[in-house]
């Protein structure tokens, strides 16, 4: 036995008989070291943290990143859009100041829509390299419409005639959306990275196109005004005073602005010589306050207009270069924030990593050694050794449950040889191994012979329970043990029961010693021939029961119970004498389970057996078993059905043949169970016979038959009729059967004469004399004596001479359906003969045809019964029938 | 065995859970400063309408269109682009600013810009619609190619004389009803020192026309309707003796002393709306003056127009009196472009419902068969609609059949030429050149116009 089972039988403690998977992660590896487990999970925990704390850093960082190009993209896309601008611009002064220009026209403008073309291919071009510009400009309309639209205008003006407003205002209207598209972008791609700030690059660039506008109006009024006196058309003149109103507010707008470094410049801007000049032409045009004959100084004015619009685009580019250089400064801190983030988190996870290795290797690898090493110790291999040798904490733990492994080892070792000797039944070793001496010796050998004779005893009482004593076979009981073991409960079997028919007889001549000797004897015979192919017992004194493990067809089991009943045959070699004791069999069939019933049928088997010579053996008939249930069940219920009175009289008239008239009725019972069943009369009434239910049964019907022949109704209809009732052997020569037929009449007030008393033959079997002597009495009284069932027993004639009878009734064996039969013929004939010699009159039973009445006439019996007549039924519907066919008229016979 | 902690496998993944949630979440917060913001949707409901009205006529259609905009959610805006208005349609562009529906005043410019593609074929339901509803002699106008391409939006007459009723009353003058009746009536005034007409021609991008109207009225009226036809289709070259007999029944208009207000100078710098309204001003320089009928907004507030009052009207005569020629006016609605809310306008403005709100905001003459003089809410409206049924010729303003570059740029500018000096035989014959270069274009193939536009597309959208 090993130290897991010692545990287990003193009870394990509680933590083992824990159901695994109760605690969560570690136990859904039930068995597994749980620390490695939670370090692995503590080292995924950790890196999955850290690596998202990284990744957050460093999406936000990407995205920075991503803010920052789009930032520097945008920008450089308002250079773009601005350059496209102002070339626009210049187109549009171009067109104003057409006719000014004079012989370079043509070229100026060729020159001028080459610009905007090449400025709107770049921008077109840079649109393609910036994804983030061109999603933020995804839907929007104009600019990719914008080709077509200028070549439109161009190609308008230049096959048709068209109004300077018109063309100004139309492409104005290109500047506008441009500058909307710019706007969009500012706030969209710009400002979410630099802020709002960059709000005034756009005001920058709305004043640098106020004044290139105010430019070309300047040349459109010099243009009017054929270079000299200033043109009076307000149509042309308020459109520059709206702009430059337009450039005032800018620049003031500008100049305070929060923004130094803008003010600094707007307030330049204002200050410069350009603006002054530009500011006194307005305020000239605007007060009125020149003469009719006013000439501006008109090339001083264009190029102040043009220095001015120079100088604020440049202040544009500045400021646009600064945003750019701001912005690609954030980006560059972005960056180097980054580098600075993934070595620190490389460095995080590198230390993470490392410390969590070195806990696995100095705790939880040697705990998980010294687990296992528990572990296998619990498990009874008490040989482990911890390879563990470290001199911290855990190594101490190790050590300590070395010696506690090591311990319990040796304690094993010596209860284990301790409980061999035991085992051996020898107590006289110690555990140690050593021997007991002196007194406990002595005390330890008287207790070993004590326990040897219990054993001895034992084994006696085991013998005597399972074994019969005569032969030493295994008895009922051994024998249901040995089938036990056998096979399972349904397995087929047939049992052949033995039972020796002559050893009663045995037993009370020779004695019951001899007797047991011979059966000794059969039995080794039966062994010698039988064992192997059968069990084989004995199950009472006279009986032997041989159990084969098989249920063969009928032609193999009479051949085998043939085999047995003729090794019994044989003489047997007993003593000094030679004897043989033979037997019968009884073979039943069925399965082990059914062992008892089994037996119980090849018993009864057996003894129909031996109602035969041969062939000596019966095999059990389920028909036969249930026929004798049947019987049972009938003799059970016979005396409830008397005492419920489910017991009747029914009546079948006696006629005579020639003139059709009743003369007299058989009273016949009846039995119907409550359920509606009838049981036939025959059945019942042989059992009442055999069980002696029959005296109570034919005094009722005696009875029961004269109280009713009494009633007035029966009395009227058949006044002269008989009244015929059967009477059993047993009633007849049991009882004081002549009292009872005198208490009967005189309690129903019949006349002897009109009762009849049907007898068969075999009442004279057992005592005729008796018998001879009460009829004689009866017929002293005047009742009619009739002669049953006459021809088929032990029919003696003699008994004719010697009984009083009146009728002789011929067995319906001997009339229905045997007319044709000329032997019978001869019988019947003999018999009406010799009734008629006797002078007693021959009824006949059974008649059911008018062939068989007329081959009743002719041989002279004249009284018949049978259906041919009428069926048996209550008295009550032969008195209905008679009155019905005979009206007022009384019938009789 | 067990270890006894506080850090469980339970308690540490809930911890980390926790952080993991709080990570996504700073995630999310970040998601929202990503990406450049969404452009807005461009306000798709909205249609704009390019016309070349007075702001007082884009006010009666926006008043006509009120309830229509109440009803679909559409808002209809009204852009008056004057003179400018072909300039305007040529470059309509999707992304700057393009028009969804042109309200072309000129058949002639129309059918260019129809040829030229620019504007879009009405769906099969609409065009049937029109062709049940409209006056068949006005139907070929909107027809290319087979496609019906636009609406009548609205229908002038011409030759309407505007006459100080209450003068002619007050000095025995009698309306005429034939042109010789016409004739002496002006000669009557002039001998009894009455200046009989006012005339201007000057007009913001569009001087000439009124010029280019009364050579057109002589040319119906003396003529007659077929040489008118053949003249519209240049059949009939401005050179030939029909055309310079009308030239020079103008000529006899503005060259008689007396005829008109401020003589040749006058016809001249005079705008119409300023010659409108000084026919209308006290005292009168003139008794009569020829125009449609929205010269009637023109006169000052409260100068009261019918037939019992300051002013009336009376239609140009012609030969006789049982024969009125009118000259007639009308104004295209077209599609520009292809969108849903486009087509519900232009179904909108074919419907007699348009109509009618249009008639009552006052200064309007529907084509539509369904509105009867009844449906007009102001007299004058429903005694034009008469005028308009029984006329028993009518055509359309030359000028605006005629091709652009000879209509209403070559003819206006001849007529303006012819006025300060040139000879007819001159100005004729610049016109019929600028026939020839037209022809010419059509005929090697290059659409006068260019080419069609990417306007097809929805506004707002790229194609």
């Amino acid at each position: 036995m090993t130290a897991a089972r010692a545990l287990d039988d003193a009870g394990a403690p509680p933590a083992r008989q824990r159901p695994p998977g109760r605690r969560g992660f570690g136990a859904m590896r039930a068995g597994q070291p749980m620390i490695r487990d939670r370090l692995a999970l503590f080292s995924l925990l950790g890196a999955a943290i850290v690596a998202s704390l990284l990744a957050v850093i460093f999406i936000g960082q990407f995205r920075s990143l991503a803010q920052h190009a789009r930032s520097v993209e945008g920008l450089h896309f308002g250079q773009h859009i601005d350059r496209l601008i102002f070339a626009i611009a210049r187109e549009r002064e171009v067109v104003q100041g057409a006719a000014s220009i004079g012989p370079n026209l043509e070229r100026r403008h060729a020159a001028a829509r080459r610009a905007v073309d090449e400025a709107a291919a770049t921008l077109q071009g840079f649109l393609r390299s910036a994804p983030s510009v061109a999603e933020a400009l995804e839907g929007d309309p104009s600019l990719p419409h914008l080709p077509a639209y200028l070549a439109r205008l161009r190609t308008r003006i230049d096959h048709q005639v068209m109004n300077d407003g018109t063309a100004e205002a139309l492409y104005s209207e290109a500047v506008r959306q441009l500058f909307r598209v710019a706007g969009s972008v500012e706030e969209r791609c710009v400002a979410p990275g630099l802020g709002a700030r960059t709000g005034r690059l756009l005001n920058v660039a709305m004043l640098v196109d106020e004044f290139s506008r105010q430019s070309s109006l300047l040349r459109r009024i010099e243009h009017r005004s054929l270079g000299g006196v200033l043109t009076q058309e307000r149509a042309v003149l308020a459109p520059l005073l709206d702009s430059k109103l337009r450039s005032d507010h800018m620049l003031a707008m500008l100049a305070s602005h929060s923004d130094p470094e803008v003010a600094a410049q707007a307030r330049a801007v204002r200050n410069t010589s350009a603006h002054r000049s530009i500011q006194d032409f307005t305020d000239k045009v605007s007060l009125s306050a020149w003469s009719a004959s006013f000439r501006p100084r008109w090339s001083a004015l264009l190029e102040d207009a043009d220095k001015l619009v120079d100088m604020t685009q440049e202040s544009r580019q500045r400021l646009a270069m600064e945003f750019i250089g701001i912005a690609e400064r954030q980006a560059a801190a972005t960056r180097s924030g980054m580098v600075a983030v993934t070595a620190l988190g490389a460095l995080l996870v590198a230390t993470m990593c490392i410390a969590l290795w070195l806990l696995y290797r100095s705790i939880a690898r040697p705990l998980g050694a010294i687990a296992e090493a528990a572990q296998a110790a619990v498990a009874g291999h008490l040989d482990v050794s911890i390879a563990y040798r470290g001199q911290d904490e855990v190594g101490h733990l190790a050590q300590a449950l070395q010696v506690l492994i090591d311990t319990i080892a040796r304690f094993d070792g010596e209860m284990g040889r301790a409980r061999d000797g035991v085992a051996r039944g020898d107590l006289t070793v110690r555990a140690d191994g050593s021997r007991f001496h002196g007194a406990w010796r002595a005390l330890i050998d008287r207790f070993n012979d004590t326990l040897g004779e219990f054993a001895a005893v034992h084994r006696l009482f085991q013998r005597q329970a399972f074994h019969h004593p005569d032969s030493g076979l295994p008895n009922r009981l051994g024998l249901a043990h040995r089938l036990a073991e056998q096979g399972p409960p349904h397995t087929p079997c047939s049992v052949f029961l033995l039972l020796l028919v002559r050893l009663e007889d045995l037993t009370a001549t020779l004695g019951a010693d001899f007797a047991a000797g011979l059966v000794a004897s059969l039995a080794r015979r039966l062994e010698a021939r039988f064992d192997g192919r059968y069990v084989i017992a004995q199950v009472s004194d006279r009986e032997f029961a041989l159990v084969c493990l098989d249920a063969p067809a009928a032609a193999a089991l009479e051949e085998a119970a043939g085999a047995i009943v003729r090794a019994c045959d044989e003489p047997l070699d007993h003593g000094d004498a030679l004897m043989a004791t033979p037997g019968r069999v009884g073979v039943a069939t069925g399965t082990l389970a059914e062992l008892d019933a089994l037996l119980t049928n090849a018993a009864i088997a057996s003894r129909r057996a031996c109602q035969h010579v041969r062939p000596g053996y019966v095999v059990h008939d389920e028909h036969y078993r249930l026929q004798r249930e049947k019987a049972r069940r009938i003799e059970l219920a016979l005396p409830q059905a008397i005492a419920r009175r489910e017991l009747s009289m029914v009546y079948q008239p006696v006629v005579d043949a020639r003139s059709g008239d009743i003369t007299g009725f058989e009273a016949l019972m009846r039995w119907r169970l409550p359920g509606g069943d009838a049981v036939p009369p025959l059945d019942f009434i042989r059992i009442a016979e055999d069980t002696g239910h029959i005296l109570a049964l034919g005094e009722m019907a005696l009875r029961t038959a004269c109280g009713s022949f009494m009633q007035p109704a029966v009395r009227a209809a058949f006044p002269k009729a008989l009244l015929s009732v059967n009477v059993s052997p047993r009633q007849l020569m049991e009882t004081d059967f002549v009292g009872t037929i005198r208490d009967v009449l005189d309690a129903s007030g019949l006349p002897p004469r009109l009762l009849a008393l049907e007898i068969t033959e075999s009442a004279f079997m057992d005592d005729p004399d008796i018998c001879i002597e009460r009829i004689t009495a009866l017929r002293a009284m005047g009742v009619h004596i009739y002669l049953d069932d006459f021809g088929t027993g032990y029919s003696s004639l003699s008994y004719l001479t010697r009984i009083p009878v009146d009728v002789l009734k011929i067995d319906q064996s001997f009339v229905r359906g045997r007319t044709g039969d000329p032997a019978n013929r001869r019988i019947v004939a003999a018999m009406v003969k010799l009734a008629h010699s006797m002078g007693i009159t021959p009824l006949a039973e059974g008649v059911e045809s008018a062939g068989e009445r007329d081959w009743l006439l002719s041989m002279g019996c004249q009284r018949h019964q049978g259906y041919l007549y009428a069926k048996p039924a209550p008295i009550e519907e032969h008195v209905a029938v008679q009155q019905a066919c005979a009206p007022g008229v009384p019938g009789g016979g | 065995m067990k270890i006894p902690t506080v850090l469980t496998p339970v308690a540490a993944l809930s911890c980390a859970l926790l952080v993991l949630a709080g990570l996504v979440l700073q995630l999310h917060h970040l998601e929202g400063a990503f990406g450049p913001t969404r452009p807005a949707v461009a306000d798709a409901r909205r249609v704009t309408l390019l016309t070349a009205f007075s702001i007082q006529d884009s006010a009666r259609y926006q008043e006509a269109f009120a309830q229509f905009e109440k009803d679909t959610g559409i808002e209809v805006t009204l852009r008056a682009a004057g003179g400018d208005f072909a300039d305007h349609v040529y470059v309509a562009t999707p992304g700057f600013d393009a028009p969804d529906i042109g309200l072309f005043a000129q058949p002639g410019l129309f059918r260019d810009m129809m040829a030229a593609g620019f504007v879009q074929p009405l769906p099969p339901d609409l065009s049937a619609q029109v062709q049940r509803d409209f006056p068949a002699f006005l139907d070929p106008l909107l027809g290319h190619e087979g496609r019906r391409h636009g609406v009548w939006a609205r229908v002038a007459i011409k030759s309407l004389v505007w006459y100080r009723r209450a003068l002619f009353e007050r000095y025995g003058f009698a309306v005429p009803t034939t042109d010789r009746q016409l004739a002496a009536l002006e000669r009557a005034m002039i001998r009894r020192g009455f200046t009989p007409w006012c005339v201007g021609v000057a007009a913001r991008g569009a001087t000439g026309w009124v010029a280019t109207d009364w050579v057109e009225e002589f040319m119906l009226r003396q003529a007659g309707a077929g040489d008118y036809d053949r003249w519209v289709a240049g059949d009939l070259p401005f050179s030939a003796p029909p055309v310079r007999t009308a030239f020079a029944a103008w000529d006899r208009m503005v060259h008689t002393p007396g005829m008109v207000d401020g003589g040749v100078a006058g016809v001249l710098g005079t705008q119409v709306e300023e010659a409108a309204r000084r026919f209308a001003s006290d005292p009168a320089p003139c008794l009569m003056m020829r125009n449609s009928e929205w010269v009637v907004s023109e006169f000052p507030e409260g100068m009261p127009v019918g037939p019992a009052d300051a002013i009336d009207f009376f239609v140009l005569p012609g030969r006789s009196a049982a024969h009125t020629e009118l000259l007639v006016a009308g104004d295209i609605a077209a599609a520009l472009n292809t969108r849903p809310e486009t087509m519900a306008v232009l179904r909108h403005m074919a419907s007699a419902d348009f109509a009618r709100r249009r008639a009552a905001a006052g200064a309007y003459l529907s084509a539509h068969a369904q509105v009867t003089p009844n449906s007009y809410a102001d007299p004058l409206s429903g005694r034009l609609a008469e005028v308009w049924r029984r006329a028993s010729v009518m055509r359309m303003d030359a000028s605006d059949l005629m091709p652009p570059a000879v209509g209403t740029a070559a003819f206006w500018t001849a007529m303006i030429d012819h006025l300060q000096g040139s000879p007819v035989p001159d100005a004729t014959a610049g016109i019929d050149r600028a026939w020839r270069r037209w022809r010419a274009a059509q005929e090697i193939g290059s659409p006068p116009a260019g080419s069609a536009p990417a306007a097809a597309a929805p506004q707002g959208r790229q194609p």
